[in-house]
């Protein structure tokens, strides 16, 4: 064995150049989110909206303690039941996704059907889950399932069509089998693409659930939200909303931390926002 | 010569507009480095996936050391003209993937990586991910990844076309040493014709419209070969005559020199 000598290791990208606290950069962040805050206390302190259309910080704060003692269990449900569909249309739809691609039958079976149940909107079948599965959770469940199901079996579909050929290419010549290129190239290839999708689904996720308990719930935050709405307390609608928002923030926030050891080799870190860089100086 | 590692016979290829290769016949000897020049729709791409596997052939053979072969496998591993290198693999997990496929036991794969690595002036960006390398770096990672299956046949595809002058004549040089001291048989696709004769035994001329052998030019300086070799006269009159080969059947419109 010869060996060519070694070029010099490429400067690692790891050692940046810490950021400087940038004042103005911060005050400027700043004025989109204070301005809204100043302008909400203007409006509903100094009596311009009435608090049906618009309630105070303090109205809010009161209406949040007055639902804290249902807010616990209401939570739980809501967490369970989205949580339960999310994942459960996370694995059909990653599954079909993935079967179809292996399986030319699969995909004849199944890409028509598919493509012609896509463009459904899955909230217009809110009446018919209705009849079919009647109230409670299964449904609302199945809901928020298919939903999420839709989005990632598409986006699996996709994201193998877009697998670059020069890889696969690349492991045949290396003697690789069909269900070696599928373990070791495509999968690894379509993992990126899934991640973003499984944010977008999660978060569709919360909207489907709020759908789903506003056609029939006992229990939750949707049905706290409807119960709410009977006592025209907006401000306690906005504390749902709020609760809503926080979840999920967390369960997007959860995803991003349990990917990231598993997307380090993409470029994302690196190449975030060049374009932006670029086109936005200013 | 050392008999043929590499045989095709009559090979055609017909994508459906009239044939790309038309009954090319091209011989390598063990141990040997062609380059197959030859314009733009020459098919020497086309002649290299089809050695490869990666065509199919319409009519004639192609076999390795006396074996005819079909489809693509680890006993002609290609370097692309693409950067090939999987981006969710380490450098070294790269280098042994070929070795994963074929069943090597994981102490032989290291040892073997490890070996290849050096060869091609990669040791110590064994864990570094492939983005974080350089376009040079990147195809000594494909070069590697192809050595480590120890390959009786190494098919090149354009491989430094798309690299700076300075990096690609590295490239060359440490290419060519790395061939010839192994005692390696290559197949090399370009249409830089210094490449072409500062890198081959022997240099094939494709004619176009269909693909097939025009001509040959055989480049008679031991391997390996000095860098400043591209100077001197000898080299320049054998470009020189290659250069004339391609315009010959092409005409000087259809020649990137």
């Amino acid at each position: 064995m010869t060996a060519v000598t070694a070029p010099a290791p490429a400067a690692t990208p790891r050692a940046r150049k810490r950021p400087r606290v940038d004042v103005r950069r911060i005050a400027l962040r700043a004025v989109v989110p204070v301005g809204l805050i100043a302008l909400w206390c203007a409006l509903s302190y100094g009596d311009v909206v009435e608090p049906l259309y618009l309630p105070s910080p303090t109205g809010m704060w009161e209406a949040f303690t007055q639902l804290r003692p249902d807010l616990p269990s209401a939570i739980a449900t809501t967490v369970g039941m989205t949580l339960t569909g999310f994942l459960l249309g996370t694995v059909l739809g990653v599954g079909l996704g993935l079967l179809m691609a292996y399986s030319a039958t699969a995909r004849v079976l199944l890409s028509d059907a598919l493509d012609a149940t896509r463009p459904v909107p899955v909230f217009a079948l809110i009446p018919l889950f209705l009849l079919w599965f009647g109230i409670g959770r299964g449904p609302q469940i199945a809901l928020i399932a298919l939903g999420t199901s839709v989005i990632l079996g598409v986006t699996t579909l996709e994201a193998i069509r877009n697998v670059n050929p020069i890889h696969v290419r690349a492991a045949l010549t290396l003697g690789a089998t069909r269900g070696t290129i599928y373990r070791r190239v495509v999968l690894p290839s379509i993992f990126p693409h899934l991640l973003g999708a499984i944010r977008v689904a999660a978060a569709a996720s919360w909207g489907l659930d709020v759908a789903a308990e506003l056609i029939g719930s006992q229990n939750g935050l949707g049905y706290l939200m409807i119960v709410r709405q009977q006592y025209l307390d907006t401000a306690g609608i906005l504390v749902v909303v709020v609760v809503y928002a926080v979840l999920a923030l967390v369960l997007d926030r959860a995803i991003v931390w349990l990917e990231r050891p598993l997307t380090r080799w993409t470029h994302r870190d690196q190449r975030a926002g060049v374009a932006a860089s670029i086109l936005g100086r200013a | 010569m050392s008999p043929a590692a590499l045989t095709i016979t009559d090979a055609t290829v017909d994508f459906g507009a009239g044939p790309v290769l038309d009954r090319v016949s091209l011989d390598v000897a063990a141990g040997e480095f062609v380059c197959v020049v030859g314009a733009s729709g020459s098919g020497k791409t086309t002649l290299l996936n089809a050695i490869a596997g990666l065509v199919e052939l319409d009519g004639g053979t192609v076999a390795v050391d006396g074996r005819q072969v079909a489809g693509p496998g680890p006993d002609r591993a290609v370097v692309f003209q693409d950067d090939a290198v999987f981006p969710w693999l380490t450098v070294a997990r790269n280098a042994a993937f070929g070795l994963q496929t074929q069943g090597v036991a994981k102490a032989a794969r290291r040892e073997r990586v490890a070996e290849v690595l050096a060869t091609v002036g990669l040791t110590g960006h064994e864990d570094q991910w492939p983005r974080e390398l350089s376009g040079g770096m990147r195809k000594r990672v494909d070069l590697a990844r192809a050595l480590a299956v120890r390959p009786p046949v190494l098919l090149m595809d354009e491989p430094y076309g798309a690299l700076d002058m300075l990096t690609k004549e590295k490239l060359q040089g440490d290419l060519d040493t790395i061939v010839s001291h192994e005692g390696m048989t290559v197949v090399f696709v370009t249409h830089d014709l210094e490449e072409a004769v500062f890198l081959a035994d022997r240099v094939v001329i494709l004619a176009s419209h269909p693909g097939r052998v025009a001509a040959e030019v055989q480049i008679p300086f031991a391997r390996p070969r000095d860098p400043e070799l591209r100077l001197t006269p000898d080299f320049q009159a054998l470009r020189g005559e290659v250069l004339h080969h391609l315009q010959a059947v092409a005409g000087p419109a259809g020649v990137a020199a």
